[in-house]
Formats: C-alpha cells, structure tokens, sequence
C-alpha cells in the first residue's frame, strides 16, 4: 500500500469515526440519542439510506456475481423506485403521525406487544447475522493486504463501530455514513477512469462496450414473459418490489434513517433523492 | 402497548415545496418517469453495443 491507501484507509476507519463520537458528544436524550436532533436534511437523509444499503459486502460480492452472470442479479432493484414511493406516500406519513421510535413500536400499537417483540427479535436476529458476514468479508480483504491476524481485525472493527455507534446513537451513524458514501462516491469514480485510462490501447470505451455486449454483459432489461426465466422485468419489478418495501419500509436499520428528518418533507425528499 | 393510536394530522399536508412540483403527486410521477428513462436508456444501451 501507498501513502495514498494509507490516508484513505485510516481516515476512513478511524477519522470518520472518531469525527462521528465528537460530533454527536453531547446528546444525552433518548429522544434525539434514537431519532438524532430531528433536524437531518433531505441530503443527509439520501445518502445516509445509499450508504446503509451499501455495505462493503455490496462492493465485494455484487461486481464478482455480476461479471459472472451477466446484469441478471441487479434486475431485482427494479421495483425499488415504487417501493420507495409507497414506503414515501403511506409508511412514513404513518410513522411520524404516531411519532414512534421503531418500526416495531408501531407494531405494539396498531396490534399487541406479542407482535412488536416477535418483528424486533427478527429483526436482530437478521441483523445480527449480516453484521457478522459484513465485518467478516472486508476483514479478510484486510488480513491479505496488511499481513495482520483475521479475528484481530474482525474485533477492531466491530470495536470501533460499536464505540461511535454507542456513544453518538442515530446521529452518528448518519453523519458517519455521510462521509463514508462520499468515499465510495470518490473511489467509484476514480475505479472507473483508471479502468478507461487502462484499457488496452485502440480499444476505447466503444470497442470495451461492444465486447462486453458480444459476451452478453449489458442485457440489463429482460421483458421476457417466460414464467421459468428467473430475472425478468417482471420478476424485478414484483419481487423487488416486495423485497425492497420489507427493507425500506420495515427494517430498523432503514427507518431510522429516515424518522430523523427535520420534516415529513426532509424525510420524503431524501428518499426521493436516494432513489433518483 | 395496545388501543387506538392517537392521530396527529400536522404531517399529512406538507408540501414538497420546491419549484415546479406543488404536490407529492408530481415529484412520485417525476421519480417514476426518471426510473422508465434510465430501463428504456438500459436497453437502447444494451441493443447500440450488442
């Protein structure tokens, strides 16, 4: 690694969080340690929602299985724009009416305490699972480029999300991940022009594109109506949409990204703008 | 904690406020018509390079 990786590295790592914990100091209420100061902007609220959606996982996992089969798996966020218009239009005017902390509170109220402990539970069920694989797959990546031991880096760095986490609540995370989208904005951009810089020479953007679509790479939109095909326009707009309203619209780690808005119009713009 | 929820109406009627959309109508149709450009973009993409 260069000087370069270096200061990206650890100003990622431990600046942003560091930055989070002082930034957040002083929050001592419930109320804003959960919903933060209620006072996050549209932007903020927009990229906080792209960056808990992507996590290192998305960068790992979804380029390998998209260069191995094709653009088929990214069809399923199809039915995410109307996800997110519905979860704009009908959850979340529900949420903020009734002014509840949780998903799951809302739950409690419009049914009993059964249900809420029963969405909860999944809920960290699920997620306690995906930490577990999120914290994993960058750490591997880690231990092959730096030498260091696995389990060390896997408990550094749930030690170091759990601090900010802890002491800063909701408004942390959000300021943190604001700053986390903007590096991997940075970093996507600066992949894709050192990708165009390295292409063999003559070959260009169009004769790369022409190859990739001999190979059958860019059909991203399929409007097949065959039942057996499993990634169609279709599928993506149907399974994606249910897929992306139980995310958008039932996850903790979603809503409350979102209940922290300054407004009911902060929090739909943000979601509009994370879409758009 | 169970029983009828108490309705707060002050969220319902906030504007988008922002110019040329007067109603959330027209920025959710904005947004969809923003998704079908980008699908029919993919595919008239996908066609140029095959």
């Amino acid at each position: 690694m260069n000087v370069a990786d270096w200061v990206v590295f650890l100003g990622t790592l431990g600046g942003i969080a560091a930055y989070g914990s002082w930034r957040t100091r002083q929050i001592r209420s419930l109320n804003t340690y959960l919903k933060g100061r209620r006072s996050t902007g549209w932007v903020t609220i927009g990229l906080s929602v792209m960056a808990t959606q992507a996590s290192a996982i998305t960068f790992l996992s979804i380029p390998g299985q998209a260069s191995r089969v094709a653009s088929d798996s990214c069809r399923i966020i199809f039915g995410l724009p109307l996800a997110l218009i519905i979860v704009s239009g009908v959850f979340l005017p529900m949420y903020r009416r009734f002014g509840v902390y949780t998903a799951y509170e809302f739950l409690g109220r419009r049914f009993d305490w059964k249900t809420r402990l029963l969405g909860a539970g999944l809920f960290l069920l699920q997620r306690g699972f995906a930490a577990g694989v999120t914290i994993y797959a960058p750490a591997i990546i880690l231990s092959t480029m730096l030498g260091w031991r696995l389990d060390l880096i896997i408990v550094f760095i749930g030690f170091l999300v759990i601090v900010y986490t802890v002491t800063g609540g909701s408004e942390a995370v959000s300021l943190t991940q604001k700053l986390q989208i903007a590096v991997i904005f940075v970093g996507m951009v600066t992949a894709f022009i050192v990708l165009l810089i390295e292409l063999p020479a003559g070959l260009g953007f169009d004769g790369a594109a022409h190859i990739a679509g001999a190979l059958g790479k860019l059909q991203a939109v399929d409007l097949s109506i065959d039942p057996s095909r499993r990634y169609t326009l279709w599928t993506g707009l149907l399974g994606g949409l249910f897929l992306a309203l139980s995310y958008f619209g039932t996850d903790q780690s979603q809503v409350q990204r979102y209940l922290g808005g300054d407004s009911l119009r902060e929090s739909r713009l943000g979601l509009m703008f994370m879409r758009s | 904690m169970t029983g009828p929820l108490p309705p707060d109406q002050r969220f319902d009627d906030e504007p988008p406020d922002l110019p040329g959309f007067h109603a959330w109508r027209s920025v959710y149709l904005f947004v969809f018509g923003w998704f079908v450009l980008v699908v029919i973009l993919l595919a008239v993409f996908a066609r140029i390079f095959s």
